[in-house]
């Protein structure tokens, strides 16, 4: 459908750059719209990646945790902390839906739910017991993988962005 | 909101007559509060008198939720101790006059480099402002606190309590900030606090002691040290920590300025603190951490509609640098 939304970023940015900008004379509102302006360009570069992106996390998530329970079935002397956690998991891959056709929104908001699911597994493999050291480490490994993996999309996705504080 | 300040100004000062203001403009920066420019003009005495004043007003939202009494508080109180500060004037608790609380301080003349050390200066003005970085550094931290009553900022016990009070303070708004929970950040939390250093003494820390935060003059003069809303007693290894941070560096350089080995070095020199370069590591990582935390503040103030500043939104693409860093320290 025409405009949509990219259509509609354009338009705002060409507004506030050409008609806008010109005729405000304070320093702080004219700095205020060169960021208003900075945003829109973000916005103009990404909107329509923003669910493949959102997507992107969730189908890493879920393959994720279901390798990590698989690997937790494994484990011979897990402490009672990881049994909850592994459960938790398992419990969690399988309430969330299929995120196909969900808003972008309902889809980060699963994805949050399996990432505390992965800070309570990091959280249980510490204190794992030694007689299942190789299973806490192979389930640590997994998920600090995804954690890299997450980092890497997080900066990809920002790449573009060139600003320092103040 | 000229003339409501005007008001303001005729209350504190009732011997001023025809009192005006004038030239007031907001500025840009201040993370944490609105910081307005104005220059103010009154007759006393048959004698004309004019004061150019720096206003930092509470934001609807801001990045940290600093406390404005301690501020004013230790700036008051340091303006006579030889370390640079602007003279405090008024601190208005109520939002009687302007809507929000403020203070109202002195404008000290300088430029505030961000970032790398600006251009157009000679090696020599380079030098001697990174020399008084680093000696007045050493002066805060060699100050009696006591003296000064800042005790009652809170004293750090001995042993690991300074380290740990920071940890748990920044885990703390952490947990009241997070729009969403990040795996990084919360294995960086029980890292730090696995490995909370010893400190062995306890001094006034200025808790965001970086470029940015200092003005110096064209002959290379530092005038003032500002943004003091972090302020604490706790270990001086945290200031250098944070002053060594790579968010901080330019051209490769700690805090755009100096090499890390010579600012530790002459630090030491200055301050006769021997450098733990350990602890500066263990402060470094949380002020990573801490930086981090400030953002999603930032963040989550944008989204929840608590300030109208559009700067604040675009700390978001600052995280994931933040995060690359605090993975490399954790060696992930």
């Amino acid at each position: 459908m025409r405009p949509d939304i990219g259509d509609l970023i354009e338009g705002i940015k060409r507004s506030l750059n050409e008609e806008i900008l010109p005729v405000v004379d304070n320093a702080f509102a004219r700095e205020q719209l060169a960021y208003t302006l900075f945003l829109c360009e973000h916005l103009a570069r990404r909107w329509d990646q923003a669910h493949i992106f959102a997507q992107g996390e969730h189908d890493d998530l879920r393959r994720t945790l279901a390798a990590v329970v698989e690997i937790g079935c494994r484990c011979t002397a897990p402490t009672a902390r990881l049994v909850a956690s592994l459960e938790a998991a398992r419990v969690a891959l399988s309430a969330a839906p299929d995120i196909t056709s969900q808003p972008l929104r309902v889809v980060s908001s699963f994805s949050q739910s399996l990432t505390e699911r992965v800070v309570q597994l990091l959280d249980a493999c510490e204190e794992s017991a030694p007689a299942d050291a190789a299973a806490c480490t192979a389930i640590a490994d997994a998920l600090r993988a995804f954690v890299q993996r997450q980092q890497a999309r997080d900066e990809q996705w920002v790449t573009d962005v060139q600003i320092g504080w103040w | 909101m000229r003339e409501q300040l005007a008001e303001y100004l005729r209350a504190q000062m009732p011997d001023a007559h025809e009192l005006a203001v004038t030239a007031l403009e907001r500025k840009s920066g201040g993370a944490s509060r609105e910081t307005w420019e104005f220059t103010a003009r009154w007759m006393r005495d048959g004698q004309a008198v004019e004061g150019a004043f720096i206003l930092r007003r509470d934001p609807t939202g801001s990045l940290l939720e600093s406390d404005r009494e301690r501020e004013f508080f230790v700036l008051n109180a340091l303006h006579d101790s030889g370390i640079p500060v602007p003279k405090m004037y008024w601190l208005e608790r109520t939002g009687q006059w302007l809507e929000r609380p403020f203070f109202v301080m002195e404008r000290v003349p300088g430029t505030a480099p961000v970032g790398t050390f600006p251009p157009g200066y000679s090696e020599s003005v380079q030098v001697r402002v990174t020399e008084q970085f680093i000696d007045i550094l050493a002066r805060i931290h060699r100050l009696d606190w006591r003296a000064y009553g800042f005790d009652r900022l809170g004293v750090p016990g001995a042993g690991v309590d300074a380290a740990r009070t920071q940890v748990a303070h920044w885990q703390r708004i952490y947990r009241q900030e997070r729009l969403e929970v990040h795996p990084l950040l919360e294995r960086a939390f029980a890292w730090l606090a696995a490995h909370a250093p010893t400190s062995d003494r306890t001094t006034l820390v200025h808790g965001d002691y970086r470029s940015g935060n200092y003005l110096f003059t064209d002959d290379g003069t530092i005038t003032a040290m500002l943004d003091w809303e972090m302020v604490h007693l706790g270990d001086p290894m945290e200031d250098l920590g944070w002053a060594c941070m790579p968010f901080w560096s330019g051209r490769g350089l700690a805090v755009g300025l100096t090499s890390r080995s010579d600012l530790l070095q002459r630090y030491a020199t200055i301050s006769g603190f021997p450098v733990d370069e350990q602890r500066v590591f263990f402060y470094e990582i949380l002020g990573t951490v801490k930086m981090t935390v400030i953002a999603l503040t930032g963040v989550r103030t944008f989204c929840t509609g608590k300030t109208r500043e559009v700067s604040l939104p675009l700390v978001a693409f600052l995280i994931p640098r933040l995060l690359r860093d605090i993975a490399e320290y954790l060696g992930w």
